[in-house]
C-alpha cells in the first residue's frame, strides 16, 4: 500500500522542447511521469518501468529534472527550485525504488572534449563531464567532410534562438 | 627540444564553479548571454547554458538573410590557424567543437518590445568587446615576457 504522498504535483514547470522550455503540468504518481503542455494540451508520458536514469540537474536558469528511458529517449523537466531536490529524491526512492542522482555539467568554458553516444543523445564531455547534451530527434542532417563533422538542425519558430548547426573537428587518430 | 611547454596555450577556465554562472533571464530564456566579468559567452544548448571562454572563440560573423539573422561563432580547434602550430593545443587529439550557427527572426512577436534577433546583434556586438579586451591584455602580457 502506497499512502497519498505517493503523488507529486507541479503546476509551473517546463520540459525542454525543440530548443525551448515549455510550460505545463507535471505530476509523478506510481505508474509513472506526465506532463501536460498548458498550451497545446499536449500530453507526453513515460511509464515507471520504462525509465532508466534520473536525475537532478542544472537546466536553463533553474534546475530540472532528467529522465532517461530504456529505449534511449531523454525527457529534461524545468523550473524546480533547488529545495525541490530532496523531496523528489525521496518520491523516487520510494515509489520507483530509484536513486536520482546528481549530474554535473561542465562549466570549464572549453571547445575540446570527447563525444559520447547513449541510447538517441549526443553527449559532448570536457574532462568527463558533460558540457551539453543534443537528443538526435533534434538532428535534420548529418555530414561528414574531412576531419570534421557537420550536424545540422531542425528550425522552430517558437525558440527565439535557433541552434541552426554544429561543426565538430574530428582528430585523424579518431577517423582511422 | 623547444620551449613548448611554455609556449603551450593556456585553457582558461570560465568558471570554476556552476554556482558562479551568471542569473540573467537571458540564461532562463534560452538566449545567448555574455558575461563580461567571467569573459564568457553562454550559448544554450537544447535547454543547457553552455559557457565558451573567449579564448576559445577564433572569430565572429553576422548575416541578415531575409526574415532571419544568423549568428557564426568560429572556435579555435587543430589546423584553423596558420602560423599556430599544432603543439599550441594542450589536447590536439580530442574532438573540438568547430563551429555553431544560430538563427533569430527578424520579425517582432506581437507584444514583445523588440525582435528575436536583438539578441542575437547584442551577443554580437558584446562577443567582440570582449575579444577585443581580451586580445590587448593578452598582447601586454606577451610584451611583458618578451
Amino acid at each position: 500500500m502506497k499512502d497519498e504522498t505517493a503523488v507529486l504535483e507541479y503546476g509551473d514547470v517546463t520540459i525542454e522542447a525543440r530548443g525551448t522550455m515549455v510550460g505545463g503540468r507535471l505530476k509523478l504518481s506510481e505508474q509513472g511521469i506526465s506532463f501536460r503542455n498548458s498550451k497545446t494540451g499536449k500530453v507526453e508520458s513515460v511509464s515507471a518501468s520504462d525509465i532508466e536514469v534520473i536525475n537532478w540537474q542544472r537546466l536553463a536558469g533553474g534546475y530540472g529534472l532528467r529522465i532517461f528511458t530504456e529505449n534511449g529517449s531523454l525527457y529534461r523537466f524545468g523550473g524546480f527550485k533547488e529545495s525541490e531536490q530532496s523531496k523528489l529524491e525521496k518520491f523516487f526512492k520510494n515509489t520507483y525504488s530509484k536513486t536520482m542522482s546528481e549530474k554535473e555539467f561542465s562549466v570549464k568554458g572549453w571547445n575540446f572534449g570527447a563525444a559520447k553516444f547513449d541510447g538517441a543523445v549526443l553527449s559532448f564531455d570536457v574532462s568527463s563531464m558533460p558540457a551539453f547534451e543534443i537528443p538526435l530527434n533534434h538532428v535534420s542532417g548529418c555530414t561528414t567532410g574531412k576531419n570534421e563533422v557537420t550536424l545540422e538542425f531542425h528550425q522552430h519558430d517558437d525558440a527565439s534562438v535557433n541552434l541552426m548547426e554544429m561543426r565538430f573537428h574530428i582528430p585523424a587518430s579518431e577517423l582511422a | 627540444g623547444k620551449k613548448s611547454d611554455q609556449k603551450m596555450r593556456k585553457s582558461t577556465v570560465s568558471y570554476r564553479s556552476a554556482n558562479l554562472l551568471p542569473r540573467e533571464p537571458e540564461i532562463s530564456e534560452l538566449k545567448i548571454f555574455v558575461d563580461r566579468k567571467y569573459e564568457t559567452v553562454i550559448l544554450p544548448v537544447y535547454g543547457m547554458p553552455v559557457p565558451y571562454h573567449i579564448s576559445m572563440i577564433k572569430n565572429i560573423s553576422q548575416s541578415v538573410e531575409g526574415d532571419y539573422t544568423y549568428l557564426r561563432i568560429n572556435f579555435f580547434h587543430p589546423g584553423s590557424n596558420i602560423g599556430r602550430t599544432e603543439g599550441s593545443f594542450s589536447n590536439p587529439e580530442a574532438i573540438f567543437v568547430k563551429e555553431v550557427t544560430y538563427r533569430s527572426a527578424n520579425t517582432k512577436v506581437p507584444g514583445e518590445l523588440s525582435a528575436p534577433s536583438s539578441n542575437l546583434n547584442t551577443a554580437f556586438r558584446l562577443i567582440k568587446e570582449v575579444q577585443k579586451k581580451f586580445k590587448m591584455r593578452e598582447a601586454e602580457e606577451k610584451e611583458k615576457e618578451d
